[in-house]
């Protein structure tokens, strides 16, 4: 049996009169790579958003290793495990590399004023150990020579492999990637999926919103697909690569009309 | 070798501009004494806002009511109830943060513009009040007669620092007492998630930074030390009245964190000291305080977003280039 880490039944939202996530029973098992997809619109970056605490849902919960996190803000949702990045990359712009990746690391490095000023010893090693793993993991993520540049100056595919970086400083039970690879050239492309696989073999639950079909494919155990707000299929890739309505969603009721008739 | 010798070198440079600061009441005259004390006092203020404004990077516009709510209690407190200095002093300090506390605690969770409306609104609030509460503020004459601090001293009882070189020493050891405390904090990793906010809330949030409860701390500290500055101010100038609380005073830091430097621990001091000492030079120009004030900050957000600091970085930069090229 395995365990099921992140679930969501019935969740819904409706922004005005638009049903941006309707009705969605979605569940990831632990250990394994999800990915959520789906055409422009479809509602995944709101589903982020809402698991996430970023947005209220209008109807529905969201469970966590079964307990109920639907009304948790965005640093509680965090606080029990679940990280995100975010779709447009979203890093600290004006600090090095290094220290952002420590300011990831915050949630299990917690410092009280008192002693942060009174500079004691506990303060003085968590800092020590904190810069210490902050580095481990950019060595992890293969950037460590950039430690010591300010995050606006790297390039864009570093840019994106630094925010992957400052999540796990947290570390996350469970990562969420908006869009990973979005707007990288195929050799990065192999490169951030080379380090979701090594995320997971760390044991930590991967789901992801992807666009590009090639990056699904290969890497996920098990997708969903949204469609206008609704869940339309799920299974396991070579399932969904065959699956109609999919297909439809995708390429258009013509598209599929036009290959049979020939 | 060659780190030996900066460090050398900075210890050197750091214990000389010590001496410096403890000889300056030798060298300089009353006057200028009394420019330093008051600048000293700027000091504080700005490092505060600068905390706000610099590392969290949220806009409060409620110095000045801080800066009167520390100096109002230690005048009430040391005028009606006959208490001493240092009670004074730390209840200013806490009675400032703990508003600052109820403020912060409605204001911070509403977007940034709302915070800056609320507390420049509150800012208001408190100057009327001092205005016209005549019972307990004395109204528009204010409070007359705040007693100097005493020092007790071994041997020689209490000394009495109503003078300007005395009371120097009382703001130094407080300023650099402040510059201290706030250096600590944002070297530690408290002041990691305080810069963290300023650069992505959202990130912030994400990685599971309680980014309202670190607002909400940086806000504490901060008027907390604007209470603080509020009270040595009271206690030298031995009276106050209501034009502390004007927007003045919520316009001064700012313009000097702006201008030295936001978001460092050197920037804000330069600030102060400059623009307490400039304008004392150019008094026939005070009717025009504020105008010019706003000009200068607009000049700056655009000519030098980042404040002299910056320019002194670069030169600093230049000269280490050709120390260590030889």
């Amino acid at each position: 049996m395995k365990k099921i880490l992140l679930e969501t039944k019935r969740l819904t939202k409706y922004f005005g009169g638009l049903g941006a996530v309707k009705q969605v029973d979605f569940y990831t098992n632990a250990g394994e790579i999800v990915s959520l997809i789906g055409p422009n619109g479809a509602g995944k970056t709101t589903f982020f958003n809402l698991i996430t605490g970023f947005l209220r849902p209008t109807e529905g919960r969201i469970l966590y290793e079964g307990k109920d996190i639907t009304r948790l803000k965005p640093h509680q949702v965090a606080d029990v495990g679940m990280v995100r990045t975010f779709q447009k990359t979203k890093v600290f712009p004006q600090v090095s590399v290094l220290e952002g990746v420590m300011m990831g690391c915050h949630r299990k490095a917690h410092l009280s004023v008192w002693s942060a000023v009174a500079n004691t010893n506990y303060a003085r090693d968590l800092q020590n150990k904190v810069t210490q793993k902050a580095m481990q993991i950019l060595q992890h993520i293969g950037i460590e020579q950039r430690a010591h540049t300010l995050a606006k100056n790297l390039p864009y595919g570093e840019q994106r492999l630094l925010e992957i970086a400052v999540a796990m400083g947290s570390d996350p039970e469970l990562l969420l990637l908006d869009e990973p690879t979005a707007g990288m050239n195929p050799e990065e492309t192999k490169r951030t999926m080379d380090l979701i696989y090594k995320i997971r073999d760390e044991g930590i639950t991967v789901l992801l919103v992807e666009h590009d079909m090639n990056v699904v494919m290969g890497i996920s155990d098990r997708i969903v697909v949204l469609d206008s707000g609704s869940k339309i299929a799920e299974g396991l890739p070579n399932e969904i690569q065959e699956n109609e309505e999919v297909i439809k969603a995708y390429l258009g009721e013509e598209y599929i009309s036009h290959v049979e008739d020939r | 070798m060659k780190t030996i010798n900066t460090n050398y070198t900075k210890m050197i440079g750091y214990s000389l501009f010590t001496l410096g600061l403890i000889a300056l009441p030798w060298v300089i005259d009353i006057y200028q004494l009394h420019i330093m004390i008051i600048a000293y006092i700027f000091v504080i203020l700005s490092l505060s806002l600068n905390l706000m404004v610099g590392y969290v990077g949220q806009l409060p516009l409620c110095q000045a009511a801080f800066f009167g709510i520390g100096a109002y209690t230690s005048a009430l407190l040391s005028v009606k109830l006959a208490i001493s200095f240092w009670p004074c002093i730390a209840a200013s300090f806490l009675v400032s943060a703990f508003v600052g506390f109820l403020i912060g605690f409605v204001t911070l969770r509403l977007a940034g513009h709302f915070f800056v409306l609320i507390t420049v609104s509150f800012a208001e609030i408190v100057h009327i009040l001092a205005k016209n509460l005549e019972e307990i503020t004395g109204g528009p004459t204010g409070i007359k007669g705040i007693p100097a601090p005493t020092l007790p001293v071994p041997f020689l009882g209490q000394l009495t620092l109503d003078t300007e070189q005395g009371y120097y020493y009382l703001v130094l050891i407080f300023t650099a007492l402040t510059v201290y405390l706030i250096w600590r904090l944002m070297r530690s990793l408290v002041g990691k998630n305080f810069v963290a906010i300023r650069e992505n809330s959202d990130l912030a949030e994400a990685v599971g930074i309680n980014t309202f409860r670190y607002k909400l701390i940086a806000f504490i500290i901060s008027m907390g030390f604007s209470g603080l500055a509020g009270s040595l101010y009271a206690h030298y100038a031995t009276l106050i009245c209501p034009t502390i609380l004007s927007f003045n005073y919520t316009m001064t830091p700012l313009v000097m964190v702006a201008i030295g430097g936001q978001g460092t621990i050197l920037g804000p001091i330069i600030g102060a000291l400059i623009f307490t000492a400039l304008p004392e030079y150019f008094r026939l120009l005070a009717q025009y305080r504020l105008v010019i004030l706003g000009m200068v900050l607009m000049v700056t957000i655009v000519v030098l977003p980042r404040g002299i600091k910056s320019i002194l970085d670069k030169v600093y930069e230049k000269i280490r280039k050709k120390w260590s090229g030889r």
